[in-house]
């Protein structure tokens, strides 16, 4: 009795462990397998991504797009996608990133805290859009907004919170529409969110719109546009301050270069939703998108 | 015939094996006969109090309750069997939170369905406060009606218990042992009481004070190790009797004057 | 003469015994007001005020909180829940996904075993320092001069930690740590090892605060040092209940860390608040089946440890001696070290953890308090109070319909009970274990997955806070209150049985009134701890103050964090506060200490109170 009995406690116990160790064991045990094999090179050029849409599946996408950077800085790149914009923004201000891929706003809180340096964008992000969509028949215009729940992105998104918050209380809908709004975290969480009438109407980023409805994913007879806001400059490639800058001018050469006419280009256009070429970036011109945080209470 | 017991046994699994409680005891209980049941402690009482009350089942053997085998009867049938016998515990077993009158209350329960224990427990109906009110003031408690059941001493406690089967209006009246919990000096007008609840009914009582049931039971039965030992009146109970059944201790019998068991019992007859 | 029936009075409480748990208010019940005590009749009044104002909060808070009973039968939200259903089935089974789900669970026991080993390693030093006896003036073996007095005050310093340490909710805790040392595991445990410092700080200091003070006294009297004193006298005797109570809530921070991750702390949390994101159904029922079965290894570990700890009257089974004893001590210290590795609080390459904690409480100084913030804070903090009260009702109503189906004494019949088996029967115990089941099931999923569940059911909004409180609290508190039932004493119940009263009217007679004052203490725990969740629900678009929390933790505003994290302490300490007054006026004396829930349910209880001890 006794003996099985502290066998069975001994048992639970070495399982506990076990588990334990597993939670901690095989990360650790694949990274020392990755550096024997030498596929660990010194100093791999450190690249994040705002989290648009999912990010692991982001991190699948983007391979072609790392063996590109790989190939142009001939450093291994290693990509993370972090699980929120403000986690980016932290992680190139702390230095644990050399180039990150941005949203306007985020832009503008990195260059604010770190003197972030702006590299490339594609020539659609000089004009962005955010689409207004809904799935109910009595919304058609910003004005039917009032008493209805609303959603947002990431609270740091640009086309997904900023500039939509911005424009509506510039078109006086409802503050509280704005106050009580909800934030899903990304953009096809917003979509969504409205097809599946969990929230009233929504704002996104237009590129996203276009991917969603184009694979299918939201059906474009249930949810419809009711309005897009005037264009804003947005999502930008960006640098850390002391980065090396040949290696950051390697970089914005490799997008620079990327052609629609190459057909080894196109894949890559298409997963980062480029319809055109990539072009370099007028710090300038995000002023006014500083102003409309400031006003908005986003950014002191 | 209230209560007829036929070659019951009820054994128990204890740790040195099957223990029966109780070996064969067959018990004939006429309506109205007052009856003690005596025994030293294990002797099997409380387990015959307990197949008496149809609480428990016997393993063997045939109980009836006024000529129906309780062991076939539907769970409905039992209950309606049990309200018509009433039980006056060791303890008073109140229940602490509720007010004297409300645990008076208590003895009606058998007659509730539950629509009728819910609307009780809003407003209970004026037959059953009539009853309730009469039965406190039967055990002279009508002054303490609101006070809570802990708060009453342990008199009280049991005096309310009483109340409860005089407001069960049973046929018979089960009583285990219902004064050891009691001050000495409190027995005599407990006893009083429980005549009182008694009346015109059945009264098995279980006692080990020898003494004062046969001042207070015409019939004595002695139970021993599950046995029925002796069955007689209470005048024919000898000395040796009680010698066989506390053999260690064998108490002193006292004559007890007929007329003093008449006294106790004066409202009953 | 001697009396053969005393060993036959078994447990019964005799009279006077059950005096002295009453509540001494004479005529309390049915009333006559004239001949009440005036003490009596101010109860009575203030019962009366506080019933109505807590019916008048009740009603404020199911209008204020969008309650909607219809947006549940609507259209959409029965296709929104038929293809959340459609979508779970299968679960996810690949192996890529399956090994996601192990490191899921091994990570969430890790952060639940190094958070409590954290929380006891804490609880020593700060216990010892809340200890009265040992540093209020004129204490044992209190010293004097100023040292005494700088010892007073870290005393009164002590206290307060273990107070805020307490009151801020563990998911607070852990929010608040996942922006100062980063997403992941390392935050989930120190949350929990924060949080239920609290818990066992003030459980240690009450337990040195109580031991038999011969021992101590012979020291001071042979003029020992206050050291030596903590040393030799107090501490031995205390220890064997701190560890105890630490496995205790073992289970209870297992639970906890699978919920930490639904705001990045690590573990099976982040995973399933991952996958209900992405809309990965399949992934999701997956996680959820790990969950489950992660709650019930969680107990049956518990029960197994607690055995170890020779506490008999806890679990009511005889202790482990010997071998097994320093078997479960050996497993125990690797497992913990194990822990504190697997959550990267030792061994970890990157250091500095304490300098980024540090610069991160920098930044919350001072708060922000300007008017036109504290004026946007209005609206948030009165819809987590009405989420709380709503949904804190909601629970109640639903536990009151299954607590009678789930109570064994209620619904089966015992064997060997005279009487006829009846078809009835078989009725009752099918529906008893329905109950069971659905209770078990309420209960294993947490209030914050109920949320992302309900909102997919009735989109985002204070209502699916509501919802989800309502649940997981009526999955507790159901199963809380059957015990209660089926726990009451005996002896009146029998009386009751004996005169023929049927099951269901028994239970409403007997059981009930005496269940009643474990039942409403167990409900206000529950408010209690709700309130701490629904503070937190908005951060998954469940309403309430997370929102805007959430918010300012991604703007990095950590000024207006501060003032959002003392907001909810505020809150809390109030509402902890003014439930402690109804308990006083309501419940009897026995009742009244949060911690004298029946131990056999400590790990329930600390359940039903989050802790709140």
């Amino acid at each position: 009795m006794t003996v099985s009995r502290s066998r069975a406690v001994l048992a639970c116990c070495l399982l506990l462990a076990a588990l334990a160790w597993a939670a901690d064991g095989p990360l650790r045990l694949s990274t020392i397998l990755l550096a024997a094999l030498g596929w660990e090179a010194d100093a791999p050029l450190r690249v994040s991504m705002i989290p648009t849409t999912d990010p692991s599946r982001m991190l699948r996408d983007a391979e072609p797009l790392v063996a590109r950077l790989e190939k142009a800085t001939g450093r291994t790149v290693s990509l993370t996608i972090p699980q929120n914009y403000a986690a980016v923004v932290e992680a190139l201000v702390q230095g644990q990133v050399d180039v990150a891929h941005f949203g306007g706003f985020t832009f503008v809180q990195a260059s604010k805290r770190a003197g972030a340096v702006p590299l490339v964008q594609r020539d659609r992000d000089r004009e962005f859009h955010s689409k207004f969509i809904t799935a109910r028949d009595d919304v058609r215009s910003l004005g039917d907004l009032r008493g209805k729940r609303f959603a947002f992105g990431d609270v740091n998104s640009t086309s997904g919170h900023l500039m939509p918050a911005y424009f509506m209380r510039e078109q006086g809908v409802d503050p509280t529409v704005v106050d009580r709004a909800i934030y899903t975290g990304a953009h096809d969480a917003t979509a969504l969110a409205v097809a599946e009438r969990r929230v009233d109407a929504g704002a996104l980023d237009e590129a996203v719109w276009e991917r969603l409805t184009q694979e299918g994913k939201v059906d474009p007879t249930k949810v419809r546009v009711f309005w897009t806001t005037p264009p804003f400059v947005d999502y930008l490639w960006a640098a850390r301050k002391e980065l090396d800058p040949t290696v950051a001018r390697k970089i914005a050469d490799a997008f620079l270069a990327l052609d629609p006419g190459k057909p080894e280009d196109r894949p890559i256009l298409e997963l980062l939703s480029a319809r055109g070429r990539y072009v370099t970036v007028d710090a300038a011109a995000y002023a006014p998108l500083r102003e409309a945080a400031v006003r908005e209470g986003l950014l002191r | 015939m209230s209560f007829s017991l036929h070659g019951v046994r009820r054994s128990f699994d204890g740790r040195a094996g099957r223990v029966a409680a109780l070996d064969g005891v067959s018990l004939d209980v006429a309506p109205g006969e007052r009856l003690v049941v005596l025994g030293p402690s294990g002797a099997g009482k409380t387990t015959l109090f307990g197949v008496l009350n149809t609480t428990l089942r016997p393993t063997e053997g045939t109980v009836r309750f006024e000529g129906r085998d309780v062991s076939r009867l539907s769970q409905r049938a039992l209950r309606a069997t049990r309200r018509r016998i009433g039980t006056v515990f060791q303890q008073p077993r109140l229940v602490p939170s509720l007010t004297a009158r409300q645990n008076a209350l208590l003895g009606r329960v058998g007659h509730w369905s539950f629509a009728n224990a819910v609307r009780a427990w809003v407003r209970p109906s004026p037959e059953d406060l009539e009853r309730v009110d009469a039965a406190l003031g039967a055990v002279g408690l009508l002054h303490r009606a609101a006070a809570r059941g802990d708060e009453l001493s342990g008199g009280e406690q049991q005096r309310v218990a009483i109340a409860r089967v005089l407001v069960q209006e049973p046929t018979a009246v089960l009583a285990d042992e219902p004064f050891s919990s009691l001050d000495p000096s409190l027995r005599e007008s407990m006893s009083e009481l429980l005549g009182v609840a008694a009346a015109g009914r059945t009264l098995v009582a279980v006692m080990h004070d020898v003494d004062f049931a046969l001042r207070h039971f015409p019939r004595v039965v002695g139970l021993a190790a599950g046995r029925v030992l002796f069955d007689v009146p209470a005048a024919q109970v000898t000395p040796e009797m009680l010698a066989a059944l506390y053999p260690r201790e064998a108490p002193e019998r006292r004559q007890v004057p007929e007329r003093e068991w008449a006294d106790a019992f004066a409202c009953v007859r | 003469m001697p009396s053969p029936a005393c060993a036959e009075e078994r447990t019964t409480p005799g009279p006077a015994a059950s005096t002295r748990r009453s509540t001494n208010i004479p005529g309390l019940r049915e009333a006559e007001p004239g001949r009440a005590a005036p003490a009596a009749r101010a109860l009575l009044r203030r019962r009366r005020v506080q019933l109505l104002l807590v019916g008048a909060f009740l009603a404020w808070s199911i209008a204020a909180s969008d309650v909607s009973p219809g947006a549940l039968v609507a259209p959409e939200a029965l296709h929104g829940l038929g293809r959340l259903l459609r979508g779970m089935v299968p679960p996810d089974v690949s192996l890529g996904f399956l090994g996601v789900v192990a490191v899921a669970v091994g990570r969430t026991l890790a952060i639940g075993i190094a958070g409590t080993a954290l929380a006891v390693l804490l609880a020593v030093p700060l216990g010892i320092l809340a200890t009265p006896r040992l540093f209020r003036p004129g204490a044992l073996a209190a010293g004097r001069g100023p040292w005494a007095v700088v010892l007073f005050a870290a005393h009164l310093a002590a206290r307060a930690t273990l107070r805020v340490f307490r009151a801020v909710p563990d998911l607070l805790w852990a929010l608040l740590f996942v922006v100062a040392v980063g997403l992941g595991p390392r935050a989930g445990a120190l949350a929990l090892g924060v949080s239920y410092a609290g818990v066992l700080g003030r459980v240690f200091a009450d337990l040195l605060e109580d031991v038999e003070p011969s021992a101590a006294e012979a020291l001071v009297a042979s003029g020992g040092r206050r050291a030596s004193l903590v040393l030799f006298a107090l501490v031995p005797q205390a220890l064997p209940g701190l560890v105890s109570y630490g496995l205790y809530s073992l289970e209870c921070a297992i639970r906890s860390a699978s919920v930490l991750g639904f705001v990045g702390a690590g573990g099976i949390g982040q995973e399933i608040q991952l996958s209900m994101r992405l809309f990965e159904y399949r992934q999701v029922s997956t996680l959820l089946l790990a969950l489950l079965g992660l709650m019930l290894a969680g107990e049956a570990a518990s029960r197994l440890l607690r055995r170890a700890t020779r506490s008999v009257r806890v679990t009511g089974r005889p202790p482990l001696t010997g071998r097994g004893r320093k078997l479960v001590t050996l497993a125990t210290l690797v497992a913990v070290v194990l822990s504190f590795r697997a959550t990267e609080l030792l061994g970890s390459a990157d250091d500095g953890l304490l300098a980024r904690m540090g610069r991160f409480a920098a930044q919350l100084f001072p708060p922000d308090l300007s008017l036109s913030f504290l004026a946007a804070l209005r609206e948030p903090l009165l819809q987590t109070l009405a989420v709380a009260g709503a949904g804190t009702l909601l629970g109640m109503v639903l536990a009151a319909a299954l607590a009678p189906l789930a109570s064994a004494g209620l619904m089966l019949r015992r064997p060997g009970a005279p009487g006829r088996p009846g078809v009835l029967d078989l009725l009752a115990r099918l529906l008893h274990v329905t109950a069971r089941s659905s209770l078990a099931v309420l209960r294993a999923i947490p209030e914050l997955l109920w949320v992302l569940l309900c909102i997919v059911a009735v989109g985002f909004g204070p209502f699916a806070g509501v919802l989800a409180l309502g649940l997981h609290t009526a999955g507790v508190l159901g199963r809380l209150w059957a015990e209660a039932l089926d726990e009451a004493p005996a002896d009146p119940v029998e009386v009751l049985e004996a005169a023929g009263a049927s099951a269901p009217v028994w239970s409403l007679w007997g059981a009930w009134p005496q269940a009643r004052p474990l039942v409403a203490s167990y409900g206000l725990l529950r408010w209690e701890f709700n309130l701490r969740v629904s503070a937190l629900v908005g951060f998954l678009g469940g309403g309430g103050l997370g929102l805007r929390l959430y918010n300012a933790i991604q703007l990095g505003f950590y000024d207006q964090v501060s003032t959002t994290v003392l907001l909810i302490l505020g809150l809390v300490m109030l509402s902890d506060a003014v439930s402690d007054a109804v308990r006083r006026s309501w419940l009897a004396p026995a009742t009244l200490r949060r911690d004298t829930a029946r131990p056999v349910d400590s790990s329930l209880a600390l359940q039903a109170g989050g802790l709140a001890a």
